[in-house]
């Protein structure tokens, strides 16, 4: 038998345990660190593929390990540089690690290539939007979402955040004529209540509430139609009837909010209940609970709003 | 008229040579290259699908009786989609005539087959809760067989209480034994307590490796066909899926193979996307998110959605069903990865909030059952102090049932079940603290709901009931938060697993069978890999009969010269294949020793024993340790293979210079 050196034995033990997994390596998938070590070894012995480092970049990324996944994703997109997907797989990696300029960049390059591939185009420009919205450009966020809903108009989510961008620059008309095409395109039941939001933001107080009062008798949880009427109310100059639904929506809340106090959206809800009653430090403590449990740019303009009016 | 396609269907099993045992289910009978299947059914609607190759003109027939099939959906109402190639070139000759303007106007399947033509059939105005007949047409044709088994049960009225059953699986998608098993002994298990099942959820992961078209044909319509055909399979979409298909367009083999309510057809609120909807079943309101590639957070849209949806819903029941589970310490971790560490903290708060009795996912190789829970979202480790209300094992014969107070109301209770058990192989890294049960074995489960009592049984491979638990949800249950609930034992890892072989899958061709006669040669080694190429001209090779050998056995072509014989041998043989966009999976069934590499049309293919190099410079050949026959999956063959004639080529190598024993016995196979 010949004796071999611990270089090759490492060589041979890596192989040998290749060798029983490979077979399986189509069908196998058990947990991300276990195919990480997979696909090491394959990369090791086969070498580096686009295929095998995207597969990679995927399995740490649900690892939160972003900073080897960039470096996968950079290798798989020089070794197939006509891979788009690879290229936004990057950019999101990118804006996770918080490197706007370099998600820019790699979302610019799939963009350049993508002149067949409608719907990866349109998926590019969303992306592209949202780093113009982390990097506080708003109008060119606005007319990305509005280039990728015109290549791609079937995403009821995408309408969804260009109207959340409209809300914030205050173009309210724009957002309900955007909502409207949303709703015909999509049919989408959320987009419906994004619309009846619309309507209060910009003031249709006696439209809105014409579309709150079934839905708040449809609905067996009411507190959200019951702050929507209020806001409808209040616009209405109907202060005493706002306050009672006020009252009831936070009685509702707090009911089903829980001991953990961690449902986002209730407590964003309870937030702004809070708000228009005037109670404006139990108000804060929801919006900072809110944004603690996963809130995102909706609470958060509620936040500074309140933080910046006087005597908050 | 002489069809192109009904040629195809014939030829194609002569041309592929031999068959193999066609036990989970086999390819469809000819038009078909996807029996009808039933999908998207509501009080008065169902959508039938199915595939042929090639055109038809298609119909169908529903009726209460099957000698009265009195309902007729026919063309300009049957939703029509085809896969005619991307462009002519690549279209195979016996499909170029189908590439009319007419056709090519029709919408697209993401990457079926070439020549695949999708028929999508909404018969409305039906009954609730009423059996229907039904059969499938080419014009006055008919093409499914006179049996009552293609039949049909309309949805109850939203709200009608009476007992249901439905089943539940996850991770299923091998085409392998254990994935037949596990249906087969659901079959068993509903035949012999004689209650049939109302409909299925599968929680992802039904088509590995990648989800393509291929292996949803493969891996889940012929592994299910007889289920599919009368009941309603209402899926979510798993992180094997997502490889192909994306949520964010609803495009993709997965979307292709589905019909989902957007609009809020079968009940709740419309979501506008097929990625993720919600249905009503009598008195139990189902949500389906997708939690593998879409926003989860609170303020994205399925959130706002899911929270929209509860705050309608007025059923008994409310069950929520999507792919990543919340809690596992299966082959995946919860406290560690992110996707499932997400659906924790701001998917699970809203739904704990909206009153949801069940949640049921896979992801997580294993079976596990938890107490009845609330409130555990921590994105750190997950602890069970306060978070279980009811730590029994809620079995109506042992502990008793867990209790709830009626109707449907925030933080009364959660059971988690991951189903990740029902196909692919099982792993296990821990114990949830909040899991009851933790059964490492192969099977699914099967859901009963009877008015205010909702009952869940783990059924195993075998037929066995592994697990049963029970909630009643009836008068008014006071909410007791345990500060130091029952703890599962922990989990000690095996010293040593033991290694399992990979499996050949169940339904497959043989395309050279053991035993074919080969060209072989014991000094092409030296000629690099040339010999592996289509073009290569091997007619001064020997031919002779697998297997070749020498030493310890009986061979069919013995090779000459004993322990100082030839070191290594190589052998190629033709073999056609008509169509290969059908083709899922390519293998090799071989006896060897000590090395192997295989190549298709020069390219390899598998490399088993043997490091770097190959022919006269191969490096580090291994002693095969061990013996008989292995299953390969061959690696990306796909790109290799070409519609026509194809080559195989393998070179054998004995590992060392005083090897006795050698040995070539090889079979290629393909799934498809
Ligand atoms: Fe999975």
């Amino acid at each position: 038998m010949r004796i071999l050196c611990s270089c090759q034995r490492l060589h041979l033990g890596l192989w040998i345990g290749l060798l029983t997994l490979m077979p399986g390596r189509l069908t196998a998938h058990a947990g991300p660190e276990h195919e990480i070590a997979e696909l090491t070894e394959e990369i090791l012995f086969f070498g580096a593929t686009s295929d095998r480092l995207l597969q990679r970049a995927i399995e740490y990324r649900t690892l939160g390990r972003l900073k080897e996944a960039e470096k996968d994703l950079k290798q798989a997109v020089s070794l197939q540089p006509s891979q788009i997907g690879i290229r936004r797989e990057l950019a999101r990696v990118q804006f996770g690690i918080g490197q706007t300029k370099e998600a820019l960049q790699s979302v610019e390059s799939g963009l350049r290539i993508s002149e067949n591939d409608l719907d990866e185009r349109a998926s590019l420009l969303m992306l592209r939007g949202e780093l113009q919205v982390a990097d506080g450009k708003h109008e060119k966020a606005l007319s990305d979402f509005d280039a990728a809903i015109q290549l791609h108009p079937a995403n009821a989510d995408w309408f969804l955040l260009r109207s959340g961008l409209q809300r914030r620059l205050g173009k309210h008309e724009a957002r309900l004529a955007g909502l409207k095409e949303g709703i015909r395109r999509t049919g989408s039941g959320m987009l419906e209540i994004e619309r009846t939001e619309a309507l209060l933001d910009a003031g249709h107080w006696a439209l809105a509430l014409k579309q709150i009062q079934p839905e708040l008798e449809a609905s067996r949880l009411k507190a959200s139609w019951q702050i929507r009427r209020a806001r409808a109310l209040i616009g209405l100059q109907r202060r005493a009837e706002a306050e009672t639904d006020l009252k009831l929506a936070v009685t509702e809340i707090e009911l089903r909010l829980g001991p953990g106090l961690k449902e986002a959206s209730l407590l964003g809800d309870r937030g702004f209940a809070y708000e228009l009653l005037g109670q404006t430090k139990q108000a804060l403590y929801d919006y900072l609970a809110a944004m603690e449990a996963g809130s995102g740019l909706e609470v958060q303009t509620r936040l500074k709003a309140l933080q910046a009016a006087p005597n908050p | 008229m002489n069809k192109p396609w009904c040629s195809l269907s014939t030829i194609l099993p002569l041309l592929l040579l031999g068959m193999g045992p066609l036990a989970l289910g086999g390819n469809p009978p000819a038009p078909f290259s996807r029996s009808p299947y039933v999908q998207a059914v509501s009080p008065h609607q169902i959508t039938i699908v199915w595939r042929t190759e090639g055109p038809v003109t298609p119909v169908v027939r529903a009726g209460l009786t099957p000698g009265n099939l009195n309902l007729v959906v026919s063309r300009g109402s049957v939703i029509e989609r085809a896969s005619l190639g991307k462009k002519e070139s690549e279209v195979p000759a016996h499909w170029k005539s189908i590439r009319t303007p007419k056709n090519l106007a029709l919408p697209k399947l993401h990457s079926a087959p070439i020549g695949t033509f999708q028929y999508e059939a909404k018969i409305t105005a039906l009954k609730p809760s009423t059996t229907y007949y039904y059969a499938v047409y080419d014009g006055t044709k008919r093409l499914t067989p006179e049996s009552v088994e293609y039949q049909f049960i309309t949805q109850p009225e939203a709200g009608t209480r009476r007992p249901y059953r439905f089943w539940v699986l996850g991770d299923s998608g091998t085409g392998r034994s254990s994935q037949k098993a596990v249906h087969d002994a659901m079959l068993g298990f509903i035949k012999q307590d004689a209650k049939p099942l109302d409909f299925w959820i599968h929680v992802g992961d039904m088509a590995y490796g990648t989800g393509q078209d291929t292996e949803f044909q493969t891996r889940f319509f012929e592994s299910y066909e007889p289920t599919l055909r009368s009941s309603v399979c209402w899926p979510t979409m798993g992180n094997h899926e997502g490889s192909t298909s994306k949520g964010t367009t609803g495009v993709g083999p997965y979307y292709d193979a589905y019909v989902m309510p957007t609009q809020g057809e079968s009940g709740g609120v419309a979501s506008g996307t097929e990625a993720y909807f919600s249905f009503n079943h009598g008195n139990i309101h189902f949500i389906c998110l997708d939690s593998h590639d879409l926003d989860r957070k609170p303020e994205g849209a399925m959130a706002k959605w899911l929270k929209a949806d509860l705050d309608k819903a007025h059923s008994d029941w409310l069950i929520a069903f999507w792919h990543h589970p919340p809690y596992t310490k299966g082959s995946h971790d919860s406290d560690k990865e992110k996707d499932l560490i997400e659906m924790r903290s701001y998917i699970l708060p809203i739904i704990e909030a909206g009153g949801v009795d069940l949640v049921l996912t896979g992801h997580s190789h294993i079976y596990e059952r938890s107490m009845l829970i609330d409130g555990a979202y921590s994105t750190n480790a997950t602890t069970a102090e306060t978070f279980v209300l009811d730590d029994g094992d809620g079995g109506p014969n042992s502990d008793g049932a867990y209790r709830k107070s009626a109707g449907l109301n925030p933080h009364l209770g959660t059971v988690q079940v991951v189903t990740g058990h029902s196909g692919q192989s099982l792993g296990r890294t821990g114990t949830s603290p909040l899991m009851r049960r933790t059964i490492l074995e192969h099977g699914s489960v099967l859901i009963d709901v009877d008015g205010d009592t909702l009952t869940g049984r783990m059924i195993n491979k075998n037929g066995t009931e592994r697990d049963v638990f029970s909630i009643i949800k009836r008068g008014t249950v006071a909410v007791n938060r345990l500060p130091l609930p029952w703890q599962p034992p922990e989990y000690k890892k095996p010293s040593s697993t033991p290694s399992s072989t990979a499996e050949a899958p169940l339904d497959f061709r043989v395309l050279i069978p053991r035993g074919a006669e080969w060209s072989y040669s014991t000094s092409a080694t030296s000629k690099g890999s040339l010999w592996t190429l289509i073009d290569f001209d091997a007619s001064d090779w020997k031919v002779a009969p697998a297997a070749f050998g020498r030493g310890q056995g009986v061979f069919a072509t013995p090779l000459a010269g004993g322990r100082n014989g030839p070191r290594s041998l190589c052998v190629r043989r033709e073999f056609q294949i008509i169509q290969t966009d059908r083709i899922t999976e390519l293998g090799l069934r071989i006896n060897y020793a000590d090395a192997f590499i295989a190549y298709i049309n020069g390219r390899e293919v598998a490399r088993v024993g043997a490091g770097r190099g190959n022919g006269r410079n191969i490096q580090h050949l291994n002693p095969r340790e061990g013996s008989g026959v292995q299953y390969f999956a061959l690696k990306n063959p796909g790109s290799a293979l070409r519609n026509g004639t194809n080559v195989f080529a393998i070179e054998c190598h004995a590992a060392s210079e005083d090897s006795l024993d050698f040995l070539l016995d090889p079979e290629l196979i393909a799934e498809d």
